[in-house]
């Protein structure tokens, strides 16, 4: 069995930009949450995650859950990403074109390596004025 | 029910890594049917980590939700599941510091003695070799 790799971040973010030359990325506008004037709430958003202590061939999925309502309305899972220096941080980034939010509450965005659970972070929408 | 497109791009570093658009066309959104059976391989405290993923099981009780480990009798809480599961990694942190300084002070008892083996065959300490699998 592969060694479980360590979530040393998990941040959210309208936007993540990867320079093309050294790969270097960069996220933009982090947040913890979301203010709508109404529902459902759309946006595209990105989400980043640094690991440590990885070695061999994982296959990572997110799952978007709405705690409040225990509804998981998305999930996504990638093809098998190769691991081949323990050592070396690893960065996965995912990024959500459109996704839509159609109650208030919390939403969580969980990672799985393998279907073991890594780590997560939340997302806290609430209704507010213009 | 609306369907949520999730396109997902991921690259991992060093190998540079693109992956095809894939919406999820088909998908539709699920309730969580408790209990819930899962892996736990994070949110323990920074200076530990996993050797094997710990069986833990997800339920609700008198309206909080709790997180189970039957095999280290460990219990997390909290007012809905993602503070149950960060609950229960604070107490199996705290668990794993309490009893490796008692263990090394010789200060354990034989019961929990044996649980601390059982848990160090879960959970580790970065700065201490690994022990090695069988």
């Amino acid at each position: 069995m592969n060694p479980i790799p360590s979530v040393q971040a998990m941040l959210i973010c309208e936007k993540i930009i990867e320079e093309a030359e050294t790969r270097k990325k960069s996220l933009i506008n982090i947040f913890s949450g979301i203010k709508s004037t109404g529902l459902p709430s759309v946006l595209s958003m990105g989400l980043y995650a640094r690991l440590t202590d990885g070695e061999g061939s994982y296959q990572f999925r997110f799952d978007i859950i709405h705690l409040p309502s225990d509804e998981k309305i998305a999930s996504a899972t990638l093809p098998a990403l190769p691991v081949t220096d323990r050592l070396a941080p690893m960065e996965v980034v995912v990024v959500i074109p459109q996704i839509k939010f159609e109650k208030i509450g919390k939403y969580e965005f969980q990672m799985y390596a393998d279907d073991v659970f890594l780590g997560h972070v939340s997302v806290d929408v609430v209704l507010g004025g213009q | 029910m609306p369907v949520l497109d999730l396109l997902v791009d991921a690259r991992i570093s060093p190998v540079a890594f693109a992956l095809p658009l894939a919406p999820n066309t088909g998908w539709k959104p699920t309730t969580i049917v408790f209990p819930l059976d899962i892996q736990l391989g994070g949110l323990l405290d920074q200076d530990l980590f996993f050797h094997k993923p710990l069986p833990v099981r997800l339920y609700k009780s008198d309206g909080s939700y709790v997180g189970e480990c039957s095999l280290l009798h460990q219990f997390g809480y909290g007012s809905d599941a993602a503070e149950a599961l960060d609950d229960l990694g604070k107490t199996l942190s705290e668990m794993y510091f309490y009893l490796s300084d008692s263990k090394y002070a010789d200060r354990l008892s034989e019961s929990l003695s044996e649980q601390y083996d059982v848990l160090c065959g879960f959970i580790g300490r970065r700065n201490v070799a690994a022990p090695k699998a069988s």
